[in-house]
């Protein structure tokens, strides 16, 4: 079966005027059909602009560096003009981190919605609305309500919008970018049954963005793990759960109370995400890691295939010192 | 302090970087200069008949003569030292108001916030010039009364501006912090406040200074000027009287002052833009 | 419920509105020496006391200051703006002789400003950073540096003294007798001079509001996500990011009344355009108080009414401040 989505090689950066940011580096990974991948890291490592590059959608100051973004046999990235106005949309859409502000405040958002509609079919108007009316229906918005304007909204149901007006047109793949950030535990849990109908309705494969490990946990079939623009693990939701690999990783759910334990002990990471203008020559994360030696600040680890774990799938771990951390630390 | 210091080299380099703040600076050390050395350095006295009236430019009267016979260039370069002082003075007392009202607003809030924001919007729509003619008229021109008319009734804007700051400052809680402690208002105020509104003050100063120099152009323009010191308002006032510019001395006796008048002007006003910019991180470039 | 919405700011505008009458009704009897001269604008020196007292009384200037005041207002509301002893007309009269000329030069300007303002604006905004912009930025900022009345007298000497394309003051040709569509030709050409000079000084103010408020809305993310959904360019700039970048540019449209009325008192005087501004100056040079008090209260008036109106228009183009 081939993937829904194909990453490979993906480098994005910012210009400012201390210097280039290189926010997205190097990154390849995949998305299967009809699979969830979470995509998770620490604030401003860079998962945002993953998002936002995979759309060839990223704004100035920010640049596609290098990579592809494969969507069956079309490179996203390699398009441009009408040609990447047909695709995009149609084919892959998102719902952005900040949905709560994606909505123009002066036009209403049935019309936004059939907008879309509109621009990637030959639905007349009114089809197009009626059909924007269905989505907010399916995603839980009162129909009627497609005649208001985004300020009359909540936030929950601003979200809501924005994902009926990624749904739109039906696309394959489908990012949430924070999609339930900032909302209260009833109302994220009521925002994912939506996305959880619509992936069964529609055939889905989405990318979850967060830095909530539990959210993402639950909700995902594989996560990837971005350290400050690279990622560094990728493995199925339960193996990142019960057999963490990168040192980055298992710091980083020992950072993360679980819901059902007893009282636990947390340890934070100790030290900061590097400034992405002055990196550590090797592994980034080498400085904070408990396990880093003279080689680890050598060369940057590629991302291999590693020993599969209880789930029997492929996992992918960027560290040198893979090997000989195996079965150490887990316990 | 070593804070201060480097804070203050923050600014200046990012002035020197950037063109506009060069231009504006330039223009202003240019008429600094000229209102300091004009006076020793005028051919004439401007006051004085030196010559016939309506002469055309020549190597003695390098613009001419006006229509009593007065050396307009030597009017001209005493001219730079009423509008400078005027605009200065006006943008002081603009700026002095606005700041005190801005301040106490956003600092106290509530209702007294309220209230002045009240007469700020007030104050904002009301149609300054006719305002000002009427009560140049009515208290007769003078120097200071210019000054007075022109500063009260330009505080409104910066007002506004320095109370959104003082309200930004506030949300970063130092200040809430420093009254729940009963930290002394005067020190709250310096350390907190002060730091944040002043360069914003500064550029709302340059700014004010900008506006004032016009509106004393027009006041003088319309004969409400200050009848004792001759601004380049007033020889333009003049030269409108006897019609220079339906004759060829449009060219020696309405072009220069106007010109003089938009340099400066627009000397403030790229200051005033460059500084805004300094103070406000939001609007530079990137 | 409109009522409501509007409450707080019709407030503040009666509050102006007595505010400017109470000061237009006291001006003159703060003023040193008698009330007299501001306003009944006689020679009072050459009176003898009786005949002062006559028309002191005749006014009702012997009466205390708060019968004075109703009866102020009195004649106000019934469009009586007094007497000039200057013209010796009724002030009223002559008030409504200008109002048009001012209306038509301020109008024109507000329609033309606001145009090239808002396009020559976003067309900045969307080059940000670029030489355009940067040209466009000085340019602007020079305009808004030059006198209104020296551009006006520029304008003059070159176009009118010296090409003698456009006439040189005036509203229109006097005697001529001009009727029908060459009397429309006739003051378009009296209105091209003092209407470029006006929007000269005017433009500037809505060409740096919509810069800025144009690259404000560049930034925010559902410009991003218009493009994100296929929207072509040209439909992102016009139809998303203009509709809200006009907002604060309406707003600004409000002060901008006060600065209209400011600079055509000083490019009427320039061109001797027959406005209200002129009225104004005149006033002033011929000590007619009362007219020059009059005046004031109707550009005030005028400003203020216009203030209104476009806070009534404002929810119609942002739905966030409609009342549902
Ligand atoms: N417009 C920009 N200009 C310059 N640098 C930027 C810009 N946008 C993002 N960056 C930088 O790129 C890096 C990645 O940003 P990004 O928004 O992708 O992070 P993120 O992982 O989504 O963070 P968060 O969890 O806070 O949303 C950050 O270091 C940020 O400073
Ligand atoms: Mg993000």
């Amino acid at each position: 079966m081939t993937a829904a989505l194909q990453v490979r090689n993906l480098s994005a950066e910012y210009s400012t005027s201390t210097g280039v940011v290189r926010a997205v580096h190097d990154v390849s990974f995949e998305l299967r059909r009809g699979e969830t991948l979470g995509l998770i890291g620490e604030s401003g490592c860079g998962k945002t602009t993953i998002g936002q590059a995979l759309l060839n959608n990223l704004e100035a100051p920010g640049r596609i560096a290098g990579g592809q973004v494969m969507l069956g046999d079309i490179d996203l990235l390699s398009l441009s003009g009408k040609a990447l106005r047909r695709t995009r949309w149609d084919r892959i859409a998102m719902v952005p981190q900040s949905a709560m502000h994606a909505l123009n405040p002066v036009y209403r958002v049935g019309d936004q919605i059939a907008e879309a509609i509109e621009l990637h079919t030959s639905a007349t108007h009114q089809a197009a609305l009626a059909r924007a009316r269905e989505l907010l229906d399916m995603v839980g918005v009162d129909p009627g309500r497609a005649r208001d304007y985004p300020h009359q909204f909540s936030g929950g149901m601003r979200q809501r919008v924005a994902i009926a007006m990624a749904l739109s047109c039906e696309p394959e793949v489908l990012i949430c970018d924070e999609a339930t950030t900032g909302l209260d535990v009833l109302t994220e849990a009521q925002v994912i049954g939506a996305l959880r109908d619509m992936q069964r309705a529609f055939e889905l494969s989405i990318i979850m963005i967060s830095h909530d490990l539990h959210m993402i946990g639950r909700v995902s079939d594989r996560i990837a793990i971005m350290y400050a623009g690279r990622l560094v693990e990728v493995a199925p939701a339960e193996d990142v759960r019960t057999d963490p690999r990168h040192p980055y990783t298992q710091g980083l759910l020992s950072a993360v109370p679980a819901l059902t334990a007893e009282p636990q002990h947390l340890e934070p990471i100790p030290g900061l995400v590097p400034d992405l203008r002055h990196l550590p020559p090797g592994c980034r994360f080498a400085p904070r890691c408990p396990f880093a030696i003279d080689e680890c600040d050598h060369d940057i680890p590629p991302l291999i295939e590693t020993v599969p774990g209880a789930q029997g799938d492929r996992r992918l771990v960027a560290c040198i010192r893979d090997g000989d951390l195996v079965g150490k630390q887990s316990a | 302090m070593p804070k201060e210091n480097s804070r203050v080299a923050e600014y200046w380099e990012l002035l020197r970087a950037n063109r506009i703040a060069v231009v504006g600076l330039g223009l202003l050390v240019f008429f600094a200069l000229l209102a300091i050395v004009a006076p020793f350095i005028v051919p004439f006295d401007p006051d004085e008949l030196v010559g016939a009236p309506f002469q055309r430019p020549s190597s003695v009267h390098l613009l001419g003569t006006n229509d009593v016979g007065q050396d307009i260039f030597s009017e001209l370069l005493v001219g730079a030292r009423v509008s400078l002082l005027i605009g200065l003075l006006a943008a002081m007392v603009s700026i002095g108001v606005g700041c005190v009202v801005g301040l106490v607003a956003g600092y106290f809030g509530g209702r007294i916030d309220s209230a002045l924001m009240r007469l700020v919007d007030m104050v904002l729509v009301i149609p300054f010039l006719p305002l000002m003619i009427l009560l140049a008229a009515y208290l007769g021109p003078s120097f200071w009364n210019l000054i007075l008319v022109i500063g009260l009734l330009t505080w409104a804007q910066p007002a506004r501006i320095i109370r959104s700051q003082v309200l930004s400052i506030k949300t970063r809680g130092f200040v809430e912090a420093g009254r729940a402690i009963g930290t002394p208002v005067a020190v709250i105020l310096r350390q907190h406040v002060l730091p944040g509104v002043i360069p914003l003050a500064l550029s709302q100063f340059v700014i004010a200074a900008s506006q004032s120099i016009l509106i004393e152009a027009s006041l003088s323009f319309l004969g409400l000027g200050d009848p004792v010191t001759k601004s380049w308002g007033t020889i333009l006032f003049y030269a409108q009287a006897r019609g220079a510019f339906l004759t060829d001395a449009w060219l020696w006796w309405v072009v220069p002052p106007g010109l003089l008048i938009t340099l400066v002007v627009a000397g403030f006003a790229f200051s005033g833009l460059a500084l805004e910019e300094v103070a406000d991180p939001k609007l530079r470039s990137r | 419920m409109l009522g409501r919405l509007l409450g707080g700011r019709m407030l503040q505008y009666v509050m102006l509105i007595v505010v400017i009458l109470v000061l237009n009704f006291m001006l003159p009897r703060a003023m040193p020496g008698t009330p007299l001269a501001f306003l009944a604008g006689e020679d009072v020196g050459l009176m003898t006391t009786e005949q002062r007292e006559e028309v002191m009384a005749q006014h009702g200037l012997d009466r205390p200051l708060p019968h004075q005041f109703a009866r102020y207002m009195g004649n106000l509301l019934q469009g009586d703006f007094g007497y000039s002893f200057q013209q010796r007309r009724p002030i009223t009269d002559i008030l409504m002789e200008r109002l048009p000329w001012t209306l038509l030069l301020a109008g024109a300007n507000l329609v033309l400003t606001t145009i090239i303002g808002v396009l020559v604006g976003a067309v900045a905004a969307w080059r940000r950073g670029g030489r355009a912009d940067a040209g466009l930025l000085a340019t602007f900022v020079f305009m808004a540096a030059m006198p209104s009345f020296w551009i006006g007298m520029i304008l003059v000497a070159v176009f009118a003294a010296q090409l003698g394309w456009f006439p040189v003051y005036g509203a229109y040709s006097t005697y001529a007798g001009l009727t029908g569509w060459e009397r429309i030709v006739d003051i378009g050409r009296h209105l091209v001079l003092p209407l470029t000079s006006l929007v000269f000084i005017s433009v500037s103010s809505v060409f740096f509001t919509m810069r800025y408020s144009m690259l404000s809305v560049l930034r925010e993310d559902y410009i991003s996500m218009a493009r994100a959904k296929g929207v072509p360019e040209r439909l992102v700039k016009y139809r998303h990011a203009m509709r809200n970048a006009l907002l604060p540019v309406l707003t600004i449209f409000m002060l901008n009344l006060g600065f209209i009325f400011s600079g055509a008192v000083v490019i009427e005087t320039v061109f001797a355009y027959p406005g209200i501004g002129r009225l104004l100056f005149q006033a002033v040079l011929t000590r007619d108080y009362p007219v020059l008090q009059a005046t004031f209260l109707l550009i005030t008036m005028t400003v203020i009414i216009a203030n209104i109106v476009a806070d009534l228009l404002y929810p119609l183009f942002d739905p966030r401040v409609r009342v549902r």
